[in-house]
Order: structure tokens, then sequence, then C-alpha cells
């Protein structure tokens, strides 16, 4: 599958953004502080300590829709209702073509859309971004565009707060849970396979004083687990514990019969002062993911 | 006798502070606010609590306690350390995100957190 940590990005640290049907490389200083875990239509909104940067929506659609009369519309919607006067005078936006994206803008103070119909997934992508900039049209924009990427192979590739997985397209986002220092998401993968990640912030009050093997046995057993095995583990060079434990079979919330086997790999990444972990658990039939294909971090 | 002045003067409606006054806020101790134990690990304060109206009636009766005790350590005494009465909030969330290498936003939301707990509690105020 291709992957858009190639495309060029000359004046900005970057990092990566991978959702339901699209990947892009973001400004390294933009943060996820809204988003819609729906993947037939949803948003996300980003931010940096300024204020709002952009926001990047999705919506199913049939057909191909006109993109520059969507954003014609859009325009003089907002128009309408927050400068008449500007209104009475607009006719319609300036469009230009940026990688695979339609541009449209007006004025400095008005907003700059940007939009692409996904033919496959038949889905319009829409960036909006408050107030159009030249600068950073050319500086962040353009190589955001740019960067551009469908997520529609078999593995996907799941890129924001930190976590950049890749697992196969048969699991579904289950829950996402995004708060201060402490991230995690959930894929299930039907009744018979769940994963889960977590990046963990401030290391030293998350572990209070305990190793991280124990850390880890506690988080998993407040969790429900029975603890088979303990293993000191480097990962990637880094202190890691891998432990094998069972618990209660569980699909969505529902409890289901019998105990599922689970494996999950925790480590401490001190340059980045985080602690990450990953957990497979599921029926002794479920072929298990290697490790190494999921994890794209670190 | 008629008049076309409201009866009552309405309620003045408290404005939210916008997100850049939010950060320019400079959080201060509370000065009445005593130390009553302090190591390296942990810090107990007291703050004497006021009853009005029926409540200092009662307090007295039932011989209420005067004082409420809070305990600060881990990452909560580390805030209170840096409340100088100087540093604004935008200080404190640089300093955090410094220290601990967070996202500006993390750091955010743990100060505010942080300083929430320690405005309900009496230990500290804002000054927008």
């Amino acid at each position: 599958m291709p992957s858009p940590t190639t495309a060029p990005h000359p004046n900005q640290p970057v990092q990566p953004l991978a959702w339901h049907s699209f990947q892009f490389l973001i400004p390294k200083l933009w943060e996820v502080t809204a988003y819609s875990t729906s993947e037939r239509e949803g948003r996300l909104e980003f931010n940096t300590r300024s204020g709002v940067e952009a926001q990047l929506s999705w919506q199913k659609c049939k057909r191909e829709p006109n993109i520059e009369e969507t954003m014609n519309k859009f325009h003089r919607e907002l128009l309408h209702k927050n400068s008449p006067e500007e209104f009475k005078t607009f006719k319609q936006l300036s469009y230009h073509d940026y990688g695979a994206f339609k541009v449209g803008f007006d004025t400095m103070a008005r907003p700059c859309q940007a939009a692409l119909y996904q033919e496959e997934e038949k889905q319009l992508l829409r960036w909006i971004f408050p107030r159009y900039d030249p600068e950073k049209l050319q500086t962040l924009w353009v190589p955001l565009w740019e960067s551009y990427q469908p997520n529609n192979g078999d593995f996907k590739h799941w890129a924001v707060f930190g976590l950049d997985v890749m697992i196969p397209k048969t699991f579904q986002l289950e829950t996402i849970a995004a708060l201060p220092a402490n991230v995690m998401l959930i894929f299930e993968g039907g009744k018979r396979m769940r994963l889960s990640f977590h990046r963990w912030g401030i290391p030293d009050l998350l572990l209070g004083g305990r190793t991280l093997a124990e850390f880890y046995e506690d988080f998993l057993v407040g969790g429900g687990a029975k603890i088979e095995e303990v293993q000191r583990q480097k990962f990637r060079g880094m202190e890691g514990v891998v432990i094998d434990y069972n618990e209660r079979a569980e699909y969505a919330m529902d409890k289901l019969y019998g105990r599922w086997q689970g494996q999950g790999t925790i480590w401490y990444n001190r340059e980045e002062l985080r602690i990450y972990a990953f957990e497979q658990v599921g029926s002794r039939k479920a072929k298990r993911l290697e490790l190494n294909d999921v994890i794209q971090f670190t | 006798m008629s008049s076309n002045l409201p009866d009552k003067k309405p309620a003045r409606k408290k404005r939210k502070p916008s997100f850049n006054e939010q950060l320019a806020a400079v959080p201060v101790r509370n000065e009445r606010a005593i130390v009553i134990e302090a190591t390296d690990q942990s810090l107990i304060l007291g703050v004497d609590l006021k009853y009005t109206g029926i409540q200092k009636l009662f307090s007295k009766i039932l011989k209420s306690k005067s004082r409420k005790k809070y305990q600060l350590d881990g990452l909560s005494l580390e805030m209170y350390h840096q409340i100088d009465g100087t540093r604004t909030v935008e200080e404190l969330i640089d300093g955090l995100m410094e220290r601990y290498k967070l996202t500006f936003f993390e750091s955010r939301a743990l100060i505010n957190q942080y300083l929430q707990m320690l405005v309900k509690r009496g230990l500290v105020v804002l000054v927008v």
C-alpha cells in the first residue's frame, strides 16, 4: 500500500495522520482536538496554541458531486450569514488544483477550502481553513494536500494522537479515548479478536515506583486478565515486557462464553518519555498479528 | 405609579474568558492557606472554613471543624510549587510541556485540571 511518508515537506516538520479512508502528513504542531469515529460521515479538527488551523470532513456521496459548486455554495452561505454586504457582490471563488485537490478561496479574511472525491470509497473529503493565507498555502497546505494517499489497502493505516499502526482492514475501530497523556485505540475483528493500543505520557508518575512489568501486570489485571507468564523482552532496543494472559471473551459490550488468550507487549521510549503498549486477545483459532508488522512508530 | 424601568436590575452574566485571556491568567496562592506539614513528597495545607447565615449558628452548636486539610503530592505538588504569583498559565503549560515532552493541548488540559482542583479547594485564585 502506498504510504505518504515520502511526500515532500521541505520546511515543516510533519507527523502522519491516517484515519478511516485517507492518509496525510500534517504539520507536527497541529493537534487533533475534535474527532468523529463514524466511517460514513464525520470530521477532525486541528488546533495549535494560535487557534483553529483546519477542519477535515468526510461524507459519503452516491455520485461525484460538483466540487466547485459545493465549495461555492458553502462560501455563499457563510457570507450570507456573516457579511451580507459582501454577499451581495460575491460571484464565485477562485479555483486552483493542488495535487489531487480542488482548492477554492476568495479573500484573505475568508475561509479557504480544498476538496477531493474518493471514487473508490464514494466519499467527499473536504479541508476547510478558517482564513485564506497565501503563505500558509505554500508552506503548509500545498504539502499537506500533496501528501494525500487513500487508505484502502488490505492493511489499514491508523495514525493519530501519537499512535501509528497498520492493521488488517477487517478490523473495525471500536473505541477511541484521547485523554491528556493517555491515549487508547481499540479495534475489533468480529467475534474473534480484539486489538488495543495505548500511549501514555509522564512515565514517572504513571509507574509510581513500579517496574514496567509490575505496572503492566496491574493494568491488565485491572481489566480482568489472569496473568500466565511475564517475560522481559526488548522491543526495538527499548526496555520492554511481554505478558501472556487470558480473559473472559468479549465482543463490543457483550460477554461471550469461554476465555480468550491474550498477549500484551509494553515498551518504554525514554527518548520520547512515552510508554506504549499493544495487546491482541482472541480465540485460540484466531491468527495472531506480528508486532513488527503492526507498529509503525518508534 | 407606572414605570418603564425594569423592576430588578438584570443579573450581570459572567463573561467566559477567551482562550488567550485564559493563557494570560496568573494563578496566585491563597495567602491564608497555611502549611501544616511539608516533606519532599507531599505537602499538607490547611484552609479556614467560612460559615455564613444559618450554617454559622449550626457550626457553633455542632462544633463543626473550622479548617479543612488538603494533601498535595505528585503532579499537583509540582504544580503548586510552580505557582509563584508571577508565572502565567501559559508559562506553566510550557514548563510542563518541556519537562515531560507533552504536546501543548495535553499540557494545557493537565494544567487546567490541576488549577481547577486547586481553585475549587481555595488554595489558589486565578487573576485574569
